[in-house]
């Protein structure tokens, strides 16, 4: 008689899924862009984080006879105009940026995927003036709107990053209807529903998982994109103001001193520059190892 | 024998006659050399080397960009080009190029005015309330029509008719008939009881009378500001006329002057173009065209500066390193008195031309309608915090006097000598003790500074503020606040501002001009800070009406005092002017022809009639 | 449906949303911002200020309010800006608009004529060096802050390249002030005057100043187009009619150029459309350092300045023109894809 051992044995659920995650985490190795994203990401986040411990200044320590040195030991990246340590400040101004853009992120998120799931879910007339009103946020200019809201509520940073909330859902939000639209034709919820399901059933414990995922890669390559927002913005000149460590701002005002003094303004632009590319490299990665037509 | 001597005086002949020659010979030789040969050889030689200086000067001056035409970058856009109607540096800068005054300041001297379209010095009768000008004939517009006595009235008239608000008209309410219109409703009515009243008078074809209605000291200088401009009543006419209490929209936009340079075009936010007037009363400008460019980006005036792109442009002292580069000439740099003007240019082929102390004053306003500023404790544990050497060695990177009162360096009025205070932590921390134990405030305590938005050395003047009450630890600090500038305007004028940073720049060159708005309770600056000082009100006004100078000194300092130990205001400094300029652009001052040359005091911008482009010195 | 139909069907679903968009101003306008800042300043007296209260309704409720802004709107009339003087909005758009169009056209065509090509020859040659280096490029311009890519270009390009003797591009304005003889455009279309009036060596300045301004505006949107061009095109030489193609032994260029591009145009093109409203949203940063003299700049120093006019008019023009562009790409898109029309 054929041993047990022989008889292939039926994964359960939880098993299937932490074996898939277990092959996204070899395809994630294989790829070296996504690895050098993972490293440009730690690398900046743990800076950030460990700013309190390693930044040898505080974030608004002025030296004022110190002003625009070139980098030395003393000041790794130089001094600013009013002769704080950039090296420092830079360190906590991650802090700031990442921690906001993070903020925004997942609260766009949660919104996104409200709208997009009751968008996806009743369908029909909801459907119609939900996506109406995702175009009026999508027709009018992002950028001014967010410099709108700003300007109405008062240029600081907590209004910056609720207008950039404002500006960044209704794009999310078509996605995860999109995605919930075509994955409600599939087969599997066919069958679900010929089992008997109910529709609340299939959305939460069927569709919904299922949407994580392209949601996930959005939401990463969002992150980079919400940076760029945000630094932009500052530097136009809302959001940070008086001597803050925010890394847009801190471009502004060395950009009037770009030539002499390159420094002040380079080494924040720089560091946008990585963490962003840091987390485009990742989501680009993970778009790659989730599309099932190219895992296997 | 006979022979023998025979034979010897033969030889002395000849031996003499050869002796002379070569003597002859050589002495005409040397003589000639150096009578002729040599200075004309020398004069060769200087010869050649001034024709290879005109070589490399005309090499040099071919590599100047665009010679006939002058391109200056400046921070921002006019309001009005109408003189009737603007009020501020960018549109004064370019009305002083293309209208002009009955009388004008005569070269550095912000005290000396002298007659421009008046061809003499006005003759003051009448206890002072009566001048009487003689003008210069032979004088044309831009449009041709000559230029008389009605024009004259005609363009002053028209100014207090349209008594803009936010303009230069409340500055000749002395005149007849003017206070009462300004403060009417300006209807049809009105005009006419202030024409009536006979303020300014044609007595014939080329002399103009002005009544004041009271003795009134600063008036000449009144007359040479820009709001006495003499405009083209032809003009004026043909495009709206004049409608009281009303801006002339054509005029706004257009210009119409006696001026060495006529408009071309002012494209909004972008540039002004003028040219030389060849029909100009005086021989024409030597600079043929002038754009002034609006280029709101530091970044980018710099750069056109570096590469002749702009023979001018406008830096903040903050930036001044770029320029300067921290050149030894700068440390050692003499801030003179007007009267001693060194336009020494530095650099290499920039040229910075610091000349002077500006007729400004910067300050912190304290606000006592905000408690605990009410308290004198506190406002001077602030004065006695306030770091001013740092603020003006670093932060405004030396461009700045020590600022001791209300009245600047170099006008008439300053006192050296007035009390003041300085930078001492420990007195500041005394004094905040005080105010705390009397129970002015707590601990936590935060109150709102603002700045207006783009100034990068009022912005760091708060900082160095907020760094220094932070260091000193008495439970205080400021909040840093950038606005933008008509909302900065608008919160300190309604009194809403704790502390600010502002600045106050000169109308006309007299001690009132400061006294009044700082010191005297209903003073447009004064109500900024809630300032009410019992008794002072009475000083500055009798102080504007005394005539011999040492008296009026005497109260000035009084003034400067009282103001000082009340400690409304922190007095920051007093701004240095200076121009930054390509190293080709060159000056001429000439005392003869009566024009105020380049450092004068009381200019906005540049006075283009004096300079044009090249290397000659 | 028939395309005309469907063309009906997209202009209806306009209206809506330019509803929408008229609510969002009117709202930052009216609600949130002061009203009569639109039309008064500082300077304007006391019973001035009444008659405008007067005649704009401001003291009758929100939708009495709402209901005037709209027929002001239709009637011509946006308010003054006082970022311009206190000029009226209509006036600074017509006068500011040619600029900005101009940057926005010549972006557009730099990304379709650097992305496409550089798309397909990362495709076709996918993972070779070229393939890398077009994807780390394309990368780059997604992570790169646009403004501080145009303070380097300018410092490069403009400042260095003199110093090193170089031609070199300028900066700011749109033509060299100092162009003789003088030259005086009549609509603004500096490209389109300088032909009309056979100005050939102004069209060729007007085009030089325009090449770093549109290069930093489009930078994003190049980076952008090149990788979904990329992937488009991967996916549809994937795919059975290809390999159909390749087998009939048909040369590898007219497999490539007559079909595969051909399809993978099109969702490539859906992504031109959507990248010219983010030019839009680019203006005013790369305006404002290129002290670029258009809409952008105008739009940036007004909101800087809480000057409530003139956003909501910036506002409306470039939603208008967003959504104009989002609709030619959509008839340009079922006329090329019949699937669309059809089904």
């Amino acid at each position: 008689m054929p041993s047990d051992s022989q008889k292939p044995r039926v994964r359960t659920r939880r098993e299937a899924q932490i074996d898939e995650v277990k092959f996204s985490l070899h395809l994630l190795r294989q790829s070296p862009l996504a690895i050098l994203g993972i490293a440009l990401i730690v690398f900046t986040v743990g800076a950030g984080v460990l700013a309190p411990f390693i930044a040898p200044y505080g974030p608004e320590q002025r030296q004022w006879d110190k002003s625009l040195q070139p980098p030395s030991q003393e000041h790794l990246f130089g001094t600013d105009e009013t002769g704080g340590d950039v090296f420092s400040r830079v360190l906590w101004a991650i802090r700031i940026d990442l921690g906001l853009a993070l903020l925004i992120v997942v609260s766009s998120l949660v919104i996104e995927v409200m709208v997009g799931s009751v968008a996806g879910y009743f369908g029909g007339k909801v459907d119609e003036t939900l996506m109406r009103v995702t175009d009026v946020f999508l027709a009018f200019p992002s950028l001014i709107l967010a410099m709108a809201v700003a300007a109405a509520l008062g240029r600081n940073l907590y209004n910056l990053s609720l207008s950039l909330v404002v500006t960044g859902w209704a794009g999310g939000a078509r996605l995860v209807r999109g995605v919930i639209l075509s994955e409600r034709e599939k087969l599997y919820v066919e069958a679900a529903r010929a089992v008997g399901a109910t529709r609340r059933r299939i959305m939460f414990q069927h569709v919904l998982p299922n949407a994580i995922y392209p949601l996930l890669v959005s939401a990463t390559l969002s992150l980079g994109g919400t940076i760029l927002g945000f630094a932009g913005l500052s530097f136009i000149g809302f959001g940070a103001g008086s001597g803050m460590a925010e890394l847009g701002y801190m471009i502004a005002l060395g950009r009037d001193y770009l030539y002499r003094f390159p420094w002040v303004a380079t080494f924040p632009g720089l560091t946008i520059f990585f963490i962003v590319m840091g987390f485009n490299l990742v989501g680009d990665g993970l778009r790659d190892i989730l599309d099932p037509r190219l895992r296997r | 024998m006979k022979m023998a001597t025979e034979k010897k005086s033969t030889l002395n002949m000849k031996t003499i006659v050869a002796v002379t020659l070569i003597v002859v010979i050589v002495l005409g030789g040397t003589g000639g050399y150096y009578l002729w040969y040599l200075p004309a050889e020398q004069a060769r030689i200087a010869e050649e080397a001034k024709r290879a200086a005109e070589e490399v000067l005309k090499r040099k001056n071919a590599l100047i960009p665009h010679p006939d035409t002058f391109v200056h970058q400046v921070i921002g856009d006019p309001q009005f080009l109408d003189p009737a109607t603007d009020y501020e540096t960018a549109g004064g800068y370019i009305i002083l190029n293309v209208y002009e005054t009955l009388i004008f300041y005569k070269g550095g001297s912000a005290a000396k005015v002298e007659p421009l379209l008046a061809e003499e010095m006005p003759t003051i009768t009448n206890n002072g309330m009566t001048y009487t000008f003689k003008l210069r004939k032979n004088v044309k517009f831009h449009d041709g029509t000559p230029f008389n006595a009605s024009a004259a009235k005609f363009s002053i008239d028209r100014m207090i008719t349209i008594n803009e608000p936010d303009g230069p008209s409340w500055m000749y309410d002395a005149i007849k008939g003017a206070a009462k219109y300004i403060s009417s409703n300006m209807t049809d009515a009105d005009v006419k009881v202030y024409l009536a009243a006979g303020g300014i008078e044609v007595v014939d074809n080329y002399t103009l009378r002005i009544n004041l209605d009271k003795s009134y000291s600063p008036m000449l200088y009144i007359l040479a500001f820009s709001g006495a401009c003499v405009v083209s009543p032809t003009a004026v006419m043909k495009h709206g006329g004049v409608v009281p209490g009303k801006h002339n929209d054509w005029m706004d936009k257009n210009m119409v002057g006696t001026g060495p340079y006529k408009f071309v075009e002012w494209v909004p936010r972008q540039r002004v173009v003028i040219e030389a007037w060849e029909g100009y009363w005086r021989t024409p400008a030597k600079i043929k065209r002038a754009i002034i460019q609006t280029v709101p980006e530091l970044g980018a005036r710099e750069l056109a500066l570096f590469t002749g792109d702009a023979d001018a442009v406008g830096i903040p002292a903050a930036n001044i390193w770029d320029i300067m580069q921290k050149d030894p000439w700068v440390k050692e740099r003499k801030i003179a008195l007007r009267a001693d003007l060194s336009l020494k240019p530095t650099g290499t082929s920039m040229s910075v031309y610091a000349a002077y102390p500006q007729f400004a004053v910067n300050y912190i306003g304290m606000n006592v309608k905000h408690k605990p500023i009410d308290n004198k404790d506190f406002r001077y544990g602030l004065s006695y915090a306030f770091d001013y050497k740092t603020f003006i060695d670093e932060i405004a990177n030396g461009f700045m006097e020590p600022g001791k009162g209300p009245i600047p360096k170099g006008l008439f009025g300053y006192d050296d000598k007035v009390s003041t205070f300085s930078y001492d932590p420990a007195k500041a921390k005394e004094y905040f003790a005080k105010a705390k134990a009397a129970g002015a405030y707590q601990d936590g305590l935060k109150l709102a500074y603002y700045y207006n938005a783009g100034n990068e050395v009022r912005r760091r003047g708060g900082l160095l503020l907020k760094d220094s009450l932070d260091k000193l630890n008495v439970g205080f600090t400021i909040d840093v606040q950038e606005l933008d500038w008509p909302t900065f305007l608008a919160k300190t004028r309604r009194g809403e501002a704790p502390l600010f940073l502002v600045g106050w720049v000169v109308d006309y060159a007299d001690p009132h001009d400061f006294a009044q708005p700082f010191g005297h309770s209903s003073g447009t600056l004064a109500k900024r800070v809630s300032l009410n000082i019992p008794g002072l009100d009475e000083k500055i006004m009798k102080a504007a009406e005394v005539t011999d100078p040492v008296e009026r000194q005497k109260m000035y300092t009084e003034i400067t005092n009282i103001i000082n130990q009340e400690a409304y205001y922190i007095w920051v400094g007093q701004p240095t002017n200076y121009f930054v300029l390509r190293d080709w652009i060159r000056v001429k001052i000439d005392p003869e022809l009566n024009m105020p040359d380049q450092a004068n005091p009381m200019f906005y911008g540049y006075y283009l009639y004096t300079m044009w482009k090249g290397y000659e010195k | 449906m028939r395309l005309r139909d469907y063309i009906v069907k997209r202009l209806i679903l306009l209206v809506p949303v330019l509803f929408g968009v008229t609510l969002i101003a009117f709202t930052l306008s009216h609600v949130i911002g002061d009203p009569v800042a639109a039309y008064a300043s500082e300077r304007t007296p006391e019973w001035q200020i009444k008659q405008i209260i007067l005649q704009k309704g401001l003291d009758k409720p929100i939708y009495v309010q709402y209901g005037v802004y709209i027929s002001d709107l239709l009637k011509g009339d946006w308010g003054y800006t006082r970022s311009v003087n206190d000029r009226p909005v209509t006036e600074v758009i017509r006068e500011f608009f040619p600029a900005t169009f101009e940057l926005t056209t010549v972006s557009l065509v730099m990304i379709i004529i650097i992305a496409i090509p550089l798309g397909i020859i990362s495709a076709t040659h996918k993972d070779k060096p070229i393939d890398h280096v077009t994807r780390l490029f394309a990368l780059s311009g997604v992570s790169m802050p646009v403004f501080w890519l145009g303070l380097l270009m300018l410092f490069v390009f403009y400042y260095q390249f003199q110093i090193w003797g170089l031609p070199s591009l300028p900066s700011g304005a749109r033509l060299d002030q100092l162009i003789y003889p003088p030259f005086t455009a009549v609509t603004g279309f500096y490209l389109l005057d300088s032909l009309l009036q056979l100005r050939v060596d102004v069209f060729l300045d007007a085009l030089i100043h325009l090449i770093m301004p549109a290069f930093v505006l489009g930078y994003n949107g190049v980076t952008v187009v090149t990788r979904m061009m990329r992937s488009s095109m991967l996916e549809v030489m994937r795919q059975d009619y290809i390999m159909l193609a390749r087998s009939k032994g048909l040369p590898e260029r007219i497999v490539i150029y007559r079909h595969a591009m051909k399809n993978a145009m099109i969702p490539t093109v859906t992504m031109v459309g959507l990248s010219f409203g983010g030019l839009l949203t680019g203006a005013p940063i790369t305006e404002t350092v290129f002290s670029w003299p258009g809409l952008g700049r105008w739009a940036a120093a007004a909101i800087l300045r809480t000057d409530f006019s003139a956003i909501s008019g910036f506002a409306i023009v470039s939603a208008l023109v967003y959504v104009m562009a989002n609709l030619i790409v959509d008839i340009l898109y079922a006329f090329i894809d019949p699937r669309i029309r059809l089904g």
